[in-house]
């Protein structure tokens, strides 16, 4: 029997645009991501820092610093903090109580076991090696030598198991950078002790590092920690190091919430290759014993101070009587506010502008005090959402005064960030420190109070930000209304998030859609002390988060005013961030907000091992750069996730036009190409054999005038990846299609572009410099002109690389 | 020796005490069901579900502080007798609760060992997957599922929004029962899962009355019809979902002798056996052509001829069989209310599991379609159309197929778990 069909023939074709399920539907042009827009990066002092490598060791130790880094060591001491974290919660720290001492003591010893196997992981390493010349070895001799220790199945908890092997991981990079640099035969080798005596002393460096973790988890390491080995092996390498690769010190003008994660492993590799490269053994004792007591003596009581503060404001302006004056209140919260903003302790240090300040904002609020004015704000706030966010989260809300005393508290803390990022000199004008409080104040009005208790609607919207979480000290805000939302493909395609993806890109990564995404889009924002993992953790009633959805914290999307307007439709609920601030593992801003998509159709779904190990979340599309001056060449890895990889490999079993496939590609690696050569990418980016090819003694100046050729630079770059993955997918197919099909998850493709013109100045460029004079520049530039095609090659393999 | 009063106080105060000590053995939900049972549940269905019961019984334990309150305030032998039989009813409700708890937990208690664990967190992706597809964008919430397995022939759901068992509580997750015979070819979740659909979007109604309407040149068969709405939207479901995959395995449940192929059960909301498979081929025919349902139809009409049925239902069967390309239509074409005024083709088309889709699918994910993570999460529903239709296609590979089956089904499950 024969019926007609409904549908058409089965014949190949390039995938069509439309979505089978949802029917026709508009789709809108591919365009490319635009970069958001970041109006207060002074691209001009980003220029102005520049280098000097005044000896053969200061480049052997940027080179060592470049091998012993391992991104993934950033992600497992995040993890690790967070469980820190956790652990100090179920050991009931309240972060503002007086038993620190308590807590730390408890948390050390909970870590010990970690110390301990870590110790002896290093111990036994260091036995395999005992008494090998790093001469004499290669490194192959070395990976034979230490594979069998790589921890497995340890009995530890799974975080302490991760942090082990990465410290293995870590341990063998030590020992092959002491074979390279024996190999290589720099002065140092004649004093390079053998690897054996070396992983030994790396033991001492176990507990400092663990205490570091430990202080992050509590909130008690300077926001700005002072980099002790980077200074130690300035001062002993002569060498002249920027501040570029900290977000504190460099040209960002927010304050990071929290510690930076990522300082704990530059240090620790500073250490390290301090270690290969000291001296002289004295030199490194006095150096060991140096890292551990500065561990021991940061510490930072700022936030606890500052919750101690907000609590006693709530409180004293809750008993505040109608007409009574709140500047007092105000005038003694502002200084625990302060020191945890970046420009606060100048602002600190005149105590005129703090006086004009308090007695300034204590008018302005004023008029709401009293027993007749607060209960009905508090009841505006819990009307405009927080009475939904409580009964999803099982507590209890009422319109009781303290949520409005609260709201005032968190005005005052905005009103004196926009306050903190003026710059100094203005803080002598009282006009203009008025200005900006008066205008700092009513925005921050805004997103405090619903806009229906402000002056004729104000800027306000119908949420607030509310302080969160409900029960403990405040660690972040939670706007209080949740909107359901609609991502279509070509808007999802222009929003950059962080890593130097899409939103396009992640959502394909991880949810494995390319058509348009249903979503229920919560936001967040930082404030001082807040970690991104402790909101995943802490969040209750949203499907993704919560204690147990440890791997969610890249699910943080920042909300930039581009993703505002277009996931929103409302600019203003972004907030525009310095490029630093966009990287993976970069701590939050103060003020930065962000959001999570709540996904329909259920979580994402995790991808079991393939050895039959603990199942992850899949890993999400990657692009890095290595630019090896040694061997004149620049390597750019773009890993594809599992879905890209799968999708691209349909497309090329199905024979579609090698275009298609590319412009599916390009939105994977062009953002990720374009956020390498700014300061978001730095970490995704390895400088090679600097020492060889750095021009001694060049000139470094600011170049006011001149555009950063940032744009010019990626645009080259993006040309040089397209032309060869484009004729890879055309002679590679068969190579790619099995890549695709090991059981790895993803493919990377790793292409390499062989004496490309301007290679130094396009390191110093991913280094954040740039070469002062002009025609350097000028060189740079030309660079888009050129018609001439470097050589290139890509190598295709399963699984994620990095360059 | 006591007063009447005191002695009727002191029995009411002991079974106080003995209900209210009941209650607090009910609070620990490990007593259920074992706590690496609750472990095997993706999380937020084990929050879900675990919320659900324990509001169940905060509001026992609410009620039982007011019994002790009564017996408290009781002074009079009347107050006394008041509170005597409060104590009976609060006994039976306590006993309603905990059957409900009891059921959740048996289900949840069927993920005895991890690989059974992880077939059926599999299970529950396929059946919110399918109601995600439908449910979503018209706007409706998904709710959690929990499959379980039991004995039997044929599987069942008890669909959230219910009220349980306590007649207060709203089961907040769908329990669909998946029998161990058909774990390795859980189509009939979907058909589960398609209640769970009618039931939220009025699917049910609206098509009894298209069957009403749209019958008319034969009332009985649309009467008849009309009464089968709710099953003949739930194999709708399955059919737009998977395909000829759901019609096999359908016709392996109900498949038996002649006296149960043409039974007609009074009350009964599912059709005749024998019209149940032929609905399903004809949806096949209709929407991809001839293919392997023909031989299914011819092998089951001459199995079954007509003129073996009972007198009283002969008529039904062959004017029902004379009509059928129009009740596909109605069922998959027309448009309904439930969906948007949308025919439901249009929110799960059929053609993308017609056969050669699932050739195509295959070609084109080559080796990785059943290891793949990516093929296994962003495809699953097309995976078990394909080994459903590969199953009824091939039995000479049914163990191949069966292994292939279980792999992919297996990291499904895993990959939910480790997302939990």
């Amino acid at each position: 029997m024969t019926v007609e069909t409904r549908t058409g023939a089965d014949v190949p074709t390039a995938e069509t645009p439309f979505t089978e399920l949802y029917g026709p539907t508009t789709v809108e042009e591919e365009s490319e991501p635009v970069a958001a827009a970041v109006p207060e990066t002074p691209f001009v002092s980003e220029y102005i820092v520049g280098d000097e490598v005044v000896s053969e060791t200061a480049g052997s130790f940027r080179e060592l610093l470049s091998e012993l880094y391992d991104a993934e060591f950033d992600e497992t001491l995040r993890e690790l903090v967070d469980e820190t974290d956790a652990h100090a919660q179920l050991l009931g720290y309240d972060e503002t109580s007086s038993d620190n001492a308590r807590v730390e003591r408890a948390l050390s010893q909970w870590m010990e076991p970690l110390r301990m196997e870590a110790e002896a992981l290093l111990e036994s390493m260091a036995t395999a090696l005992d008494g090998r010349e790093p001469r004499l070895m290669t490194e192959a001799e070395v990976d034979e030598l230490l594979d069998g220790f790589e921890p497995r199945e340890t009995t530890v908890e799974p975080a302490f198991e991760d942090f082990l092997k990465k410290l293995w991981n870590k341990a063998k990079s030590v020992a092959k950078g002491a074979v390279k640099l024996a190999k290589k035969g720099i002065a140092a080798v004649g004093k390079l002790l053998p690897i054996g005596m070396i992983l030994n002393k790396i033991k001492a460096l176990v507990r400092p590092l663990l205490q570091r973790v430990l202080k992050i988890a509590l909130n008690r390491l300077p926001v700005a920690l002072r980099p002790a080995a980077k200074q130690l092996a300035t001062r002993l390498f002569g060498l002249k190091e920027a501040a570029d690769q900290q977000l504190e010190g460099g040209v960002e003008t927010e304050t990071p919430a929290s510690a930076d994660v990522r300082a704990v492993q530059d240090e620790f590799d500073a250490e390290l290759a301090t270690l290969l490269l000291a001296p002289a053994e004295p030199t490194q004792e006095a150096m060991l014993a140096e890292f551990a007591a500065e561990t021991d003596r940061a510490d930072n009581p700022s936030l606890a101070d500052l919750d101690r503060a907000r609590e006693t404001f709530v409180a004293r302006l809750g008993e505040l009587q109608e007409g009574e004056d709140p500047t007092p209140v105000v005038e003694q919260f502002l200084p625990a506010v302060l020191p945890l903003l970046r420009m606060g302790m100048k602002i600190i240090g005149r105590p005129k502008v703090v006086r004009f300040l308090a007695k300034l904002l204590g008018r302005l609020i004023a008029p709401y005090v009293g027993a007749r004015m607060t209960p009905p704000l508090s009841q505006a706030i819990v009307d405009a959402g927080l009475r939904l966010m409580s009964l999803e989260t099982g507590d209890e809300e009422t319109g009781e005064p303290r949520i409005a005393a609260e709201a005032f508290a968190g005005l005052l803390e905005d009103t004196l960030l926009a306050v903190s990022e003026m710059d100094e000199s203005e803080l002598d004008d009282e006009a203009i420190v008025e200005e900006t409080a008066i205008e700092g104040f009513h925005r921050a009005a805004g997103a405090h109070f619903p806009a229906r208790v402000l002056a004729m609607g104000g800027s306000g919207r119908p949420g607030t930000w509310i302080p969160m979480p409900r029960r403990r000290a405040r660690r972040y805000r939670k706007y209080s209304r949740v909107a359901n939302i609609l991502i279509r493909p070509g808007s999802a395609a222009r929003i950059r998030t962080r890593g130097g993806r899409s939103l396009a890109t992640f959502l394909q990564d991880r949810v494995g859609q390319v058509g348009p995404v249903r979503a229920r889009m919560h936001l967040y924002q930082a404030i001082p002390g807040t970690r991104l993992g402790a909101i995943v953790r802490a969040e209750r009633g949203v499907r993704g988060l919560g204690p147990t959805a440890r791997e969610a914290v890249d699910e943080l999307h920042p909300l930039t005013m581009e993703a505002a307007t277009a996931l929103l439709g409302e600019p203003e609920l972004g907030q525009d961030v310095s490029e630093a601030f966009l990287e993976e593992a970069a701590p939050a801003a103060v003020g930065q907000r962000f959001y999570f998509l709540e996904i329909a159709g259920g979580r994402p779904a995790a991808t079991p091992s393939p050895v039959g190990g603990a199942a992850t979340r899949p890993r999400l599309s990657q692009t890095t750069a290595a630019v090896d001056l040694g061997r004149k060449r620049i390597i750019v890895a773009v890993y594809l996730a599992e879905a890209q990889a799968q999708a691209l490999a349909a497309r090329l079993r199905r024979r579609e036009p090698i275009g298609a496939s590319l412009r599916t590609l390009r939105p994977v690696y062009a953002t990720a190409v374009r956020s390498l050569v700014s300061p978001a990418g730095r970490r995704r980016v390895r400088i090679i054999g600097e020492s060889e090819a750095d021009p001694v003694g060049e000139e470094f100046l600011a170049i006011p005038s001149l555009q950063p050729p940032t744009g010019l630079i990626a645009k080259v770059m993006i040309r040089w990846t397209r032309r060869a993955i484009a004729a890879a997918l055309d002679r590679q197919r068969d190579a790619f299609i099995a890549a695709a099909s090991a059981p790895s998850d993803g493919v990377t493709m790793v292409v390499t572009v062989d004496s490309p013109p301007g290679l130094v100045a396009i390191a110093q460029l991913m280094r954040g410099r740039v070469a002062a004079n002009r025609s350097a520049v000028e060189a740079l530039r030309t660079l888009t002109g050129t018609t001439r095609v470097p050589p290139s090659s890509v190598e295709i393999v399963p699984g994620h690389r990095r360059a | 020796m006591l007063d009447d009063a005191a002695a009727v106080r002191l029995q009411v105060a002991r079974q106080v005490a003995h209900w209210r000590a009941a209650v607090v053995a009910l609070e620990d939900l490990d007593n259920f069901a074992a706590p690496a049972a609750w472990h095997g549940l993706e999380r937020y269905l084990g929050t879900t579900l675990r919320a659900n019961l324990r509001q169940a019984v905060d509001r026992l334990r609410r009620q039982s502080d007011v019994l002790d309150a009564q017996l408290r305030a009781a002074d009079t032998a009347e107050e006394l007798d008041r509170v005597r039989r409060n104590v009976v009813r609060f006994r039976a409700r306590v006993l309603r609760t905990e059957t409900a708890l009891d059921f959740y937990g048996d289900a949840v208690n069927t993920r005895t060992n991890p690989r059974l664990a992880a077939l059926l967190a599999a299970c529950d992706v396929l059946a919110r997957r399918s109601l995600d597809v439908v449910l979503t964008p018209l706007g409706q919430p998904v709710p959690p599922v929990l499959t379980y397995i039991d004995k039997g022939l044929g599987a069942s759901i008890l669909r959230s929004g219910l009220r349980l068992w306590d007649g207060r509580a709203i089961s907040a997750a769908a329990a669909i029962k998946i029998t161990r015979h058909n774990l390795y070819r859980p189509t009939a979740c979907l058909h589960e899962a398609g209640h769970q659909a009618a039931f939220t979007l009025g699917w049910n109604d609206e098509l009894a009355d298209a069957f009403r309407r749209e019958l008319v040149d034969a009332p009985a068969v649309a009467d008849t019809w009309a009464g089968w709405a709710s099953e003949v939207a739930a194999d709708t479901f399955a059919f737009g979902h998977v395909g000829y995959a759901a019609v096999a395995t359908l016709h392996d449940v109900i498949a038996g002798e002649r006296a149960s192929v043409f039974a007609l059960r009074p009350m009964d909301p599912h059709p005749i056996a024998y019209l149940r498979v032929l609905l399903g081929t004809h949806m096949a025919v209709r929407f991809y052509g001839s293919g392997p349902w023909d031989d299914l139809a011819r092998a089951w009409t001459s199995a079954h001829p007509l003129e073996t049925a009972p007198m009283e239902v002969r008529d039904l069967l062959a004017e029902s069989v004379a009509r059928m390309p129009r009740i596909v239509e109605i069922c998959l074409l027309r448009p309904m209310r439930a969906f948007g005024g949308r025919p439901y083709a249009a929110i799960v088309d059929p053609a993308r599991v017609r056969p050669e889709a699932l050739q195509r699918l295959a070609r084109d994910a080559g080796p990785a379609l059943f290891t793949s993570s990516h093929w296994i999460w962003s495809e699953s529903l097309r995976l078990l159309a394909l080994s459903g239709y590969r199953a009824a296609t091939e039995p000479e590979r049914a163990t191949e197929i069966a292994e292939q089956f279980e792999h992919w089904m297996l990291q499904l499950g895993r990959g939910m778990e480790a997302a939990a």
